[in-house]
């Protein structure tokens, strides 16, 4: 069993890495980058390159920049076509490259540390590589996504008593009386193109004042991505883009836009379906975004991401991590049926289902405080429990505790609204902020800084229609606290 | 892989955090825990509830109970979502605006925002239908009006103003018997209403523009005559029409019902103007007592507010754009402050304050003290003020004006004490000369021994400004004019 799967595992690895000796990479790849699908190769290189390129590349809360990206950036405008925005709603790609500056007929190129002249070969082999990555990425992600809008119509159709034919001969008239149609009503996706997904704009740059650790940013409704070195080199090694087609669903108006984007998880709903592909062994283990995918693996399908944890890491010595290779390739390769399965069943019955009732999901995650509401009701309806030592027990325990079960959901759903007190903003974390805030500030400076507001709220909801000054007081506050920490 | 979106979106987003609001799911956990139930258990029960809670079962397929939702929870999603666009179509947030705008997002946004106000129109209908019903006392005891997609989604079944009708008014209408018994309207326009935030000027809380009115209703009482005579003189059916630029809207805005014999109304209002999404569709349903006649809803300020709401997008006044003048001014060089007349006929007071006899004015002097090198003890005067009274010598004109005249040679020189109002006399004043010898009299219409003829200055008010024209060195009108404080007098020479 354990030969047959470590075959299977070079073969992956040794396909996925042939295409890097076709072609020249870009010059700021670091020396001796490979592409891999070995869960245990993947995982030991990322790590790798992260710390080889993050001075460069990546702020920190102690080293922020401002940057003056301009009229003197080099920009190179693409023949392929972006519809991804409301900004210009036919565009065509242009790729920047915000801190390349020609000069003297060479391009200097300026990175957090250092400045340097590269020829207008290399120059060009940066640029077709973005055009190349675009291309593919917003080729999956079509793929993924192509039959969304009809799935979505069925799920619609059954719930307001017609046939999916008669919502579609709706979906682009006008609603009698009103200069809206029910498409617009309805919130249905428009059929998808692959050039919905093509940014209108693509950076490679960097995020300079963030507190680091951003791969890629994406500006709603815009169509503008930015994205960092780092990122193409992680793509590269997974041998996807699939930090770029993470964004590129961000940058689809047509599935991410505002305001409806602060009702659900955007970042969960965009790693889908990048950390599902048999490609990315590691972002579906280890990524924040992913956790409910996890609880997922975890509740329905018997995967214990703990006792893998616990399993594979032998000692830590001081962020040398001794790993039990062979134990961790094979937990990776038990994962891969739950990523095929959780895959399918997105694109056909998850998705499909929120982008059919929008506004009601999202109103269902409100009442429930929880962004995902959606996903987790639907993989009930798909999917039996085995967490408790298999189906059969788990589903019989279930069974036996159905009216407790059913009494305390009675019980919680119903408590919704009592809040603990203080000021509460109305809206849903994205879980890119919930990584953020806890990154950037200790446990101690998130209490007290809770405190504050909780006790201060009317200072809250001052500071909350300003953003630099919240920003401000946020960074002043957490000063003084580490002063008074010092003294 | 993190990924920000539009920071300035996340960060308002991102202090939810800190108000410690609990889930469902925590709720859950802590209620399953209490059980003696095992994390692993607790798991399974949460995953399990959100198919046995959440969903029903029909032929052993699984789907979401849609009507478990309160309507009034879907309402309140669409009102985040307009308040959230609305919010940044606002110009408060000069870094949010400047974004909308430099991205060209802001006319997709008013278009979000019209299609969120017709969702919300709708899936407001039907909760209002529902509390509608009860009022009438069209419903049966304990029937719920949960959300229904059907009632609110589908093009071929759903909610309308039909639904807030009373078959009695309508069937009296058919048949001829009800009939207009009263009839008011009620127009107002009124230029400077409230005040609102400058938009030039977002966080300055003294900052302000002034917002109009402008509402016009027509309402009629009808009653339904079953005798020539009735026994009362009330209304059965009450209906307000907004009248906008001279045309009645199509629908009425106001409908006020009397189901019950103790005459507590029913009113149905929609707030929405004719060419507003929702328009024909409630936006509140209310029991109200005391309504007798049309004059009763005027007097009722909440009907009218609701009748004609103040509008978000009324308030979203993009911010003038701005210029400025370099200036470098050191300090002894003064600003030239005047504005030179137009024409030759030079600046007026561009209204009537003086009486047929001239003489509606009181004197008010304010002496200043003698040059250097004289006795410090003695004053000498650099004018003489006629401010001019209205009703009585108590109140100022109309724009409280003082003219300024300079006093001949004789009495411009040092002096030991100089007195107006003599003995209470307002037109009064009196001289004592530095060798001791005094001088009084009056100063009144016409030409005075004490000041030359005409004033060299005026100083009036009109509007919200006070204004100070003056003639020029050689010059016989008011060639000059500027604006000045409240309390600003000629300069001390």
């Amino acid at each position: 069993m354990l030969r047959k799967a470590s075959l299977t595992l070079f073969l992956i690895t040794l396909f996925a890495s042939f295409p890097t000796f076709a072609k020249e990479l870009p010059f700021y790849f670091p020396p001796g980058v490979v592409s891999t699908t070995d869960p245990m190769r993947q995982l030991q290189e990322y790590y790798r390159y992260m710390a080889a390129m993050d001075l460069c590349n990546q702020p920190s809360r102690d080293r922020r920049y401002q940057l003056i990206p301009g009229s003197d950036s080099v920009r190179v405008v693409t023949d392929i076509v972006s519809t991804s925005s409301i900004t210009e709603s036919s565009a065509k790609l242009t790729i920047i490259l915000d801190n390349y500056v020609r000069i003297d007929g060479k391009i200097r190129v300026t990175s957090l540390c250092d400045q340097r002249f590269i020829s207008e070969r290399e120059l060009q082999v940066v640029v077709d590589d973005l055009r190349e990555q675009t291309k593919i990425a917003a080729r999956r992600n079509f793929e993924y996504y192509r039959e969304l809008t009809n799935l979505s119509v069925s799920a619609l159709a059954g719930n307001v008593g017609l046939t999916s034919d008669e919502v579609r001969k709706y979906l682009d008239e006008k609603i009698p009386g009103y200069d809206v149609t029910y498409r617009e009503f309805w919130y249905i996706p428009k059929p998808m193109r692959e050039s919905d997904f093509v940014p209108r704009e693509l950076h490679l740059g960097f995020t300079p004042s963030s507190d680091g650790g951003i791969l890629a940013a994406t500006w709603l409704n815009t169509g503008v991505i930015y994205y960092n070195p780092v990122a193409r080199v992680s793509d590269y090694l997974q041998g996807i883009p699939k930090v770029l087609q993470h964004e590129m669903i961000h940058v689809n108006v047509n599935l991410q836009k505002f305001p409806l984007n602060n009702g659900f998880d955007v970042e969960l709903s965009a790693s889908i379906p990048v950390m599902l592909y048999p490609e990315d062994k590691i972002g579906f283990f280890f990524h924040g975004y992913s956790s409910l995918l996890r609880e997922f693996a975890h509740t329905f399908f018997g995967y214990n991401f703990e006792q893998v944890r616990d399993e594979v890491v032998r000692v830590d010595l001081e962020g040398n991590l001794i790993f039990d290779e062979e134990k961790f390739r094979s937990r990776l390769q038990e994962l891969e049926s739950i990523k095929s399965e959780l895959l399918v069943f997105f694109q056909n019955k998850a998705l499909p289902e929120f982008y059919s009732n929008p506004v009601w999901w999202m109103s269902m995650n409100q009442v429930r405080n929880d962004p995902n509401s959606v996903f987790r009701i639907m993989m009930a309806n798909n999917y039996d429990l085995t967490i408790l030592g298999g189906h059969e027990k788990t589903m019989l325990w279930l069974k036996i505790h159905e009216p407790e079960i059913l009494e305390i959901a009675d019980e919680a759903f119903k408590e919704e609204g009592e809040q603990e007190g203080g000021y509460v903003l109305d809206v849903n974390i994205p879980a890119f902020l919930r990584v953020q805030y806890e990154k950037v500030l200790t446990p101690q400076e998130r209490e007290e800084l809770e405190k504050y507001f909780r006790e201060n709220p009317e200072k809250l909801k001052g500071l909350v229609s300003f953003p630099k000054k919240l920003v401000e007081f946020i960074d002043s506050f957490v000063a003084n606290q580490r002063k008074g920490g010092a003294q | 892989m993190k990924t920000m979106i539009v920071r300035i979106f996340l960060l308002v987003s991102c202090f939810a955090l800190l108000s410690g609001c609990s889930s469902y799911q925590t709720r859950f956990e802590e209620k399953a825990k209490a059980k003696g139930w095992t994390e692993d258990e607790v798991k399974a029960a949460i995953a399990y509830a959100d198919r046995v809670y959440f969903s029903s079962e029909k032929d052993g397929k699984f789907t979401p109970r849609y009507g478990m939702l309160g309507i009034e929870k879907i309402r309140e999603q669409l009102e985040k979502i307009r308040s959230d666009v609305s919010g940044i179509l606002g110009y408060e947030n000069r870094e949010l605006a400047k974004y909308i705008d430099y991205y060209h997002l802001r006319s997709d946004l008013e278009r979000q925002e019209q299609i969120a106000q017709v969702v919300y129109a709708r899936v407001l209908a039907a909760e209002l239908k529902g509390q509608f019903k009860k009022l009438m006392g069209l419903s049966s005891e304990g029937e719920k009006f949960g959300y229904n997609p059907i009632e609110i989604l589908s093009p071929k079944a759903s909610v309308s103003a039909n639904d807030f009708k009373s078959a009695q008014i309508d069937a009296a209408r058919e048949s001829g018997t009800l009939k207009q018994v009263e009839f008011t309207s009620y127009r107002v326009e009124r230029k400077f209403d409230r005040k609102i935030k400058d938009p030039d000027n977002p966080e300055d809380p003294n900052a302000f523009l002034w917002a109009s009115k402008f509402v016009d209703l027509q309402i009629t009482g009808y009653k339904i005559f079953t005798e020539d005579r009735p026994s009362s003189n009330e209304s059965d059916y009450i209906e307000g029409v907004r009248v906008v630029d001279g045309k009645a809207e199509s629908q009425p805005a106001l409908r006020m019902y009397f189901p019950t014999s103790d005459r507590v109304a029913v009113v149905v209002i929609d707030g929405d103007q004719g060419n507003e999404p929702g328009f024909g569709l409630p936006d509140s349903v209310m029991q109200l007592h005391g309504m007798k006649s049309v004059e009763d809803v005027l007097r009722n300020k909440d009907i009218l507010e609701k009748l004609f709401p103040i509008r978000d997008k009324q308030l979203r006044i993009p911010p003038k754009p701005k210029d400025f003048r370099v200036e470098i001014v050191r300090v002894g060089e003064t600003l030239n402050v005047w504005e030179e007349a137009k024409d030759s006929g030079g600046w007026k007071v561009p209204f009537q304050y003086r009486n047929g006899q001239e003489d509606n004015y009181n004197l008010s002097i304010a002496p200043e003290p003698a040059g250097k090198g004289e006795d410090a003890r003695f004053v000498r005067l650099g004018y003489v003020g006629k401010a001019w009274t209205g009703r009585d010598r108590y109140t100022p004109s109309a724009g409280a004006v003082v003219e300024y005249y300079r006093p001949h040679k004789e009495f411009a020189g040092s002096m030991q004490a100089i007195e107006a109002f003599l003995g209470g006399d307002p037109k009064k004043i009196s001289f004592v000369f530095p060798d001791g010898t005094e001088t009084n009299g009056y100063i009144l219409p016409g030409t005075s021994k004490f000041v030359e003829d005409e004033p060299f200055a005026i100083a009036y008010t009109e509007g919200d400004r006070r204004w100070w024209i003056e003639k020029s060195e050689g010059s016989t009108v008011f060639d000059k004019r500027k604006q000045v404080s409240p309390s600003e007098r000629p300069k001390h020479h």
